[in-house]
């Protein structure tokens, strides 16, 4: 990103480049969706395919995309198709480079339309706006027990009942107003003077809150089950059930969440690696900020979320609390908090942690379309972000008011695509670039070498287990996927296709500009 | 919880926390 002097900008400081990489890193999927995976596929046992997904997987491509980002960022490029062609100038390079830019602008546009529901349920939760179901006690099951919650979600997203399309009420515009206009004001600011002023006040923040609420979910009571102990609540996640072990759906569950939770295959590590110094130590910053995500999710997003469910619904309950992302963040996290000694407080501090996962992650997000603009079309930084915003304000229609839009967009751009990218950043990297030149380039500025069996893990190992993965996703989900019709999901992929074609556009008059500079 | 369920939380909590020691470490204290 040039800034409005037309220099490229940098980060002020070593810490502010890892609180924004670790701020792009955590967001809703380490306290929801890593808690949800957890309990359904082995609790403890599920722990051990993860660590080595993360060591295997994680850290090394954590390497590869701070590698790719801070040369490109070098010779001027901070996006995929500007640093992909540095490296390959072959068109390949830059068509593949538009996953890039394409894929995390997809995301956002329905990831900034969640965020702004956490803001919504914070106040909710702050102003006793939450619903307040009768005593746990009384409730037949805990499907019964959340039934008003669910229905509070269903009217807050506008679900009338209709086949086609969601009436949102007018608080659900103003949360959304406000989640973007702040998502935009930070980028507004800049990559130092924004982002990353915003991540050094957001990320200290959300280890403290989420400290607050761990002391307060270890220290709860149960209201139905006086024999629920901390530790009897603790084992529902972490006692080991080794036969998920030898289950290849634990193992793919386990690289997925690893995949997911680190933003990896995204491009946006590959942007904000860009706007580093030619000698900053990649080694040991992307460890520490991914690390960072690990703490965060590993700690707080297995306490908070899964302890207090077993504490209030205990056991058999609490499988169906955690039920996916949306069931426990929504409707099952909502319920616990309003029965809750001082549960406004402490409801309202919950969905504004989640709120700051998400803003640091939504404007990691946006930071490589604004970047697009600004590297590869001349645009100012002012300009590209008012594009953005415009594009942006069109966009969300889809997930906003068409329904089955939003989990079609998830699917392509959220998980298949991802690992597709993130083999061919890999394979370009350490076979087009060159084993020996990639290593040499990911330690430039380090002050710690590398141990050198990851040469070979990043060499053979993790290209052949994206291949793994990409693969038995494909052959698991392709056709399931496919299969499925509706006005939302045609919308959707019709969407994904112009948006695709409009961003290989843009990229062939970018390189016509370059080719009539030259 | 059994003594394998404290094993693999003490584990799994010291090895994040581990890990994040030696990046920051290796990142802001040791000199060159």
């Amino acid at each position: 990103m040039a800034n409005n002097n037309g220099k490229r900008e940098q980060w002020g400081s070593k810490i502010g480049l890892i609180l924004a990489m670790a701020g792009n890193a955590i967001g809703l999927g380490n306290f929801l969706r890593f808690p949800s995976q957890a309990v359904d596929n082995g609790g403890g046992a599920f722990m051990i395919p993860y660590f080595v997904s993360f060591i295997l997987l994680g850290i090394p491509l954590l390497w590869v995309e701070w590698g790719l980002g801070r040369y490109g960022g070098e010779r001027g490029h901070g996006t995929a198709p500007g640093v992909f062609d540095s490296i390959w100038k072959h068109p390949i390079a830059r068509y593949m480079g538009i996953l890039g830019v394409f894929l995390p602008l997809v995301v956002l546009v329905y990831y900034t339309y969640i965020c702004s529901w956490t803001l919504a349920y914070s106040v909710a939760s702050l102003t006793h706006k939450l619903p307040v179901a009768d005593t746990l006690g009384s409730a037949v099951s805990a499907k019964e027990y959340l039934a008003p919650y669910a229905s509070y979600l269903g009217a807050y997203k506008g679900d009338t009942g209709d086949a086609l399309y969601y009436a949102p009420p007018v608080k659900a515009y103003v949360f959304f107003a406000i989640t973007l206009i702040l998502s935009m004001y930070i980028l507004w600011k800049g990559v130092s003077g924004g982002i990353e002023k915003f991540c050094n006040i957001a990320l200290p923040a959300i280890f403290v809150i989420g400290a607050v609420l761990l002391v307060r979910v270890v220290t709860l009571d149960s209201p139905t089950d006086p024999a629920m102990t901390t530790s009897k609540a603790f084992s529902f996640l972490w006692e080991p059930d080794f036969s998920g072990l030898l289950s290849g759906k634990v193992w793919l569950a386990a690289a997925g969440q690893v995949f997911f939770t680190l933003s990896l295959g995204m491009g946006a590590i590959i942007t904000y690696a860009s706007y580093m110094k030619k000698d900053d130590d990649i080694v040991a910053s992307s460890v520490a900020a991914g690390s960072l995500n690990e703490f965060a999710e590993v700690i707080f997003g297995s306490t908070v979320a899964i302890m207090s469910a077993v504490i209030f619904f205990g056991f058999s309950g609490a499988k169906e609390a955690a039920g996916g992302t949306f069931q426990l963040g929504f409707i099952s996290m909502p319920a616990i908090f309003t029965h809750m000694p001082a549960g406004e407080y402490f409801g309202c501090l919950w969905f504004f942690l989640l709120f700051l996962a998400g803003l640091t992650s939504v404007v990691a997000l946006a930071q490589p379309a604004v970047a697009f603009l600004e590297d590869e079309l001349g645009f100012k930084r002012h300009k590209a972000v008012i594009t953005l915003g415009i594009f942006f304000l069109v966009s969300v229609i889809l997930p906003a008011f068409i329904k089955d839009s939003l989990d079609e967009l998830d699917f392509w751009v959220g998980t298949f695509a991802l690992v597709f990218l993130a083999l061919f950043e890999i394979v370009l990297f350490f076979w087009v670039f060159g084993p020996d030149k990639a290593w040499d380039e990911i330690h430039r500025g380090a002050k710690v070498r590398i141990p050198r069996v990851f040469y070979y893990i990043m060499k053979y190992v993790t290209p052949a287990l994206l291949l793994v993965i990409l693969v038995v996703w494909g052959y698991e989900n392709l056709s399931t996927v496919m299969g499925k019709t509706s006005v939302g999901i045609w919308a959707a992929r019709a969407y994904l296709i112009v948006l695709l074609i409009a961003h290989i556009v843009l990229v062939e008059i970018a390189w016509k500009r370059r080719r009539g500079k030259d | 919880m059994s003594a394998y369920g404290w094993i693999f939380l003490i584990g799994s909590w010291g090895m994040v926390t581990g890990l994040v020691a030696i990046g920051f470490y290796y990142a802001f204290c040791k000199k060159d």
